[in-house]
């Protein structure tokens, strides 16, 4: 199997998505004949553009819906690894409920959020990640909301495997990824990059982003997740999968004992 | 042999249970049923009924001609009929026949609830039905638990048959007794039959029975049965479950289908099999929530944005249900399109007899990739089908933007222009086979005026039509619409008859076939019966 496509990439020049391909592109490798078994799936924003470019099954949905395929996904053949992809507007904004309830749920899933703190393929504007203040072209005077933490809420979800990453920092990110996949449950990586047309924060986060060790509980990791720079795995929990459940196994009974019972 | 009955009270008497019930009495003697339900949006109080309808021949709608009323409370006399038996213990009436029901239930130590079984004791007694057959079905139904119930039912049967005159001597038909289920249950189980393997639904009335049948039988069916966050996690986890090759339905009323709109259309672009069940109820927005209509046809042919191919049936009664179902989810398959099943609430929740051929309906293979060469999901074929591989047997990229054939992201002219028309050539493919199955009508009665109407209203129409000699046909399959079919209605006297204000088949008939039908509609929250359909279409005729 090709890990990469022949499509062109068409993503700006220093976009952080590259740091994320190329750390995703370890992983397969990593993965060796496992990456088979990987099935893709993005949401809409330029992260979404992703399907295109690696060379494994591609499930390319809606805004914001990337966790409910995920899911759809496992419970349908649970060889598969779903990885997700999805953006900040698409997680954050449009389909922060399906978040939530991911974490709850706890299927086997990965999902990789390229958070650049704004919508970047509809030309820039203030996302849930986004500062307060930040001047976009929707908010002038800037934005007045404040802004998300996102694995802050993913821990206090109940969220059995959460990281933070940076997509300058390819090496750790691939390493956080892979993790991800590895553990069983439901895997949440946010990757803080830039977006070099809308919100460029190359500089910043290049200075102050740093590794930190895994809280030894729910509440230290909530400490950890309150410095946005933190990266590494902030949170690791074994817990039951959803999938094993509610899957229903071979069925033992037939349409017409059902319908000689309702006589 | 052809009568109706009602027993009411308020939500919390077990009225809906005691319909059931009866229903599954007299169905135990061999007779066909059409229990209806009223009920509102509400847990306690309010005003709740069952109307039953008994026949010797196949009964599809319940009847305006009630004969008794079986009143547990004072204000739920309601129905019009001659004949009233009432819970002594709660009020008293200077006509009709008392019984201290509540006072059964107190000395057996039973809550106020376990009144309905004795007023099932009451109404096998005045209908001459056998006692063990019901002491039979309690057992049956509530196992150890059941001898609360079987001594009020025993406690009623014996008070009326010392005081209560017979109404009929029914007795028993020695047929063998069918199966009594809803149109909901009918559905669930016609689909399972033709393969479903998966189940997801957000409640929401008059859809609520499926998900809570197939939770309850889905572990013995093999059907895994999930409750998502809300709708849209509902429709595009189905896309998901599709996509990975497997077999999915969800179900929904009309403001859930709504809400499922983005992810239908990319169904629709991305060719993902999913079936929806859509149980239609008095709208709009949340409108008369527990009651009866027809309104979104419209709705359906068109939901989600863009153009493309879809199919959409609707069923008349609950055998009807469980064949379209199975045929729908194949069909989906064979086509790889969003398909949906029309309900309404009048035939989801509504219980009857009705015995399918099960053996009819069987999981069809859709088309699947032989393995040659790169696959490719989005293959241009003369049907517009392409052959079907899920991972990882093969690298499967599908998208809800528009693609090449690989299933890469594309938007020169010519590649769009190309795969939109396979999509879109699947339409006459779809018409093709539906006119070789012979699945799209249903001529339920022969005559020279016709009445063409769809969904639970075909029953009672078709009874007012043999009862004035007017010719009925069912239109099951709206879209792909069977206009070469209908063709001959053209220069005939056409009537609709739809639970809706404007007359959405009648504007398909004018849109398709030139066809200027006269409408009647209802749109009260209320299904038709028999009765005012006749008078109705003579009004019109």
């Amino acid at each position: 199997m090709r890990l990469r496509t022949s499509q062109k990439i068409v993503w700006c020049p220093g976009c952080g998505n590259y740091g994320i391909l190329r750390a995703f592109i370890r992983v397969l490798e990593r993965l060796g004949e496992d990456a088979r078994r990987v099935v893709v799936v993005s949401g809409v924003g330029c992260h979404g553009k992703i399907a295109d470019y690696v060379g494994t099954s591609s499930f390319h949905t809606i805004h914001g819906r990337v966790p409910p395929v995920l899911t759809g996904i496992k419970l349908a053949n649970r060889e598969l690894i779903p990885v997700g992809f999805a953006g900040d507007g698409d997680a954050y904004n449009e389909g922060i409920a399906h978040l939530v309830h991911a974490a709850r749920k706890n299927t086997d899933v990965t999902l990789v959020v390229h958070n650049n703190s704004v919508y970047a393929l509809t030309t820039g504007q203030a996302t849930a990640t986004s500062p307060k203040g930040f001047r976009g072209k929707s908010t002038p005077r800037g934005a007045p909301e404040e802004p998300l933490n996102p694995a802050a809420l993913l821990i206090a979800s109940g969220a059995g495997f959460v990281a933070r990453g940076f997509s300058g920092n390819v090496a750790q990110l691939s390493e956080l990824i892979l993790q991800g996949i590895s553990h069983r449950g439901f895997s949440f990586i946010d990757v803080l990059q830039p977006c070099v047309a809308f919100n460029n924060t190359w500089e910043v986060l290049r200075e102050r982003v740093h590794p930190v060790e895994p809280g030894r509980s729910r509440e230290e990791a909530l400490k950890l997740a309150y410095n946005p720079f933190a990266t590494g795995v902030l949170y690791r929990e074994a817990k039951p999968v959803y999938e094993d459940s509610v899957v229903a196994g071979v069925p033992e009974g037939t349409v017409e004992e059902v319908l000689e019972s309702l006589r | 042999m052809d009568f109706c009955f009602r027993i009411s009270g308020m939500a919390g008497d077990g009225i809906r249970g005691a319909g059931t019930v009866a229903a599954k009495l007299f169905a135990r003697h061999g007779y066909h049923v059409f229990a209806h339900f009223e009920y509102q949006s509400l847990i306690r109080g309010g005003y709740n009924a069952a109307v039953v309808r008994v026949s010797d021949s196949r009964v599809g709608a319940h009847s305006s001609e009630e004969e008794l009323l079986v009143a547990l409370r004072e204000d739920a006399l309601h129905g019009g009929a001659r004949l009233v038996v009432y819970d002594s213990s709660m009020f008293t009436l200077d006509s009709g026949y008392g019984v201290p029901m509540k006072e059964f239930a107190e000395a057996e130590g039973a809550p106020e609830i376990f009144r309905n079984a004795a007023a099932l004791g009451v109404v096998c007694w005045v209908y001459g039905l056998e006692l063990e057959v019901l002491r039979q079905l309690y057992r049956d139904l509530y196992g150890r638990k059941a001898e609360v119930d079987v001594r009020l039912a025993e406690a009623g049967y014996s008070y009326a048959s010392r005081e209560l005159p017979r109404v009929r001597e029914a007795g028993s038909t020695g047929e063998r007794p069918k199966p009594v289920l809803t149109g909901n249950q009918a559905a669930a189980l016609g689909a399972v039959k033709a393969g479903l393997r998966y189940y997801y639904a957000y409640p929401m009335t008059p859809s609520t029975q499926v998900l809570h049948f197939l939770a309850g039988v889905g572990e013995k069916l093999g059907v895994t049965v999930v409750q998502p966050e809300n709708e849209i996690a509902v429709a595009v986890m189905a896309a998901g479950t599709a996509f990975a090759g497997g077999r999915v339905m969800v179900g929904t009323s009309g403001g859930g289908f709504a809400l499922m709109q983005e992810a239908f259309s990319m169904l629709g672009m991305a060719e993902l099999p999913v079936l929806f069940i859509e149980a239609q109820r008095a709208a709009p927005s949340t409108g008369v929530p527990t009651y009866h209509a027809q309104q979104d046809l419209r709705f359906v042919l068109h939901a989600g944005h863009g153009e493309f191919p879809r199919l959409v049936a609707s069923p008349a009664d609950a055998e009807d249900a469980f064949y379209l179902a199975g045929e729908l989810l194949n069909l989906v398959w064979r086509f790889q399109v969003p398909g949906v099943l029309l309900m309404d609430r009048y035939l989801c929740e509504s219980a009857t007899t009705a015995e399918p051929d099960v053996a009819g309906v069987v999981p069809e293979e859709p088309e699947l990739w032989r393995g040659e060469g790169e696959y490719r999901r989005y293959a241009l074929t003369p049907s517009g089908v392409s052959p079907l591989a899920f991972p990882p047997e093969a690298v499967v990229k599908v998208t809800g933007n528009e693609h090449d054939e690989a299933g890469f992201t594309a938007d020169d002219a010519e590649t769009v222009r190309e795969m939109y028309a396979k999509r879109m050539r699947k339409e006459e493919a779809m018409a093709e086979e539906l006119e070789r199955r012979g699945s799209s009508l249903r001529w339920w009665c022969e005559g020279e005026d016709v009445v063409v109407t769809w969904g639970s209203s075909v029953p009672a129409a078709a009874e007012a039509c043999e009862e004035l000699g007017l010719g009925c046909v069912q239109v099951r399959y709206l879209a792909p619409f069977p206009a070469r079919e209908l063709e001959h209605l053209r220069g005939r006297r056409v009537v609709c008859v739809e639970c809706n204000y404007s007359g959405a088949l009648r504007s398909l008939l004018r849109e398709h076939l030139c066809v200027e039908a006269e409408l009647v509609g209802r749109w009260d929250g209320r299904p038709f019966t028999p009765e005012e359909l006749t008078r109705r279409l003579e009004e019109v005729l």
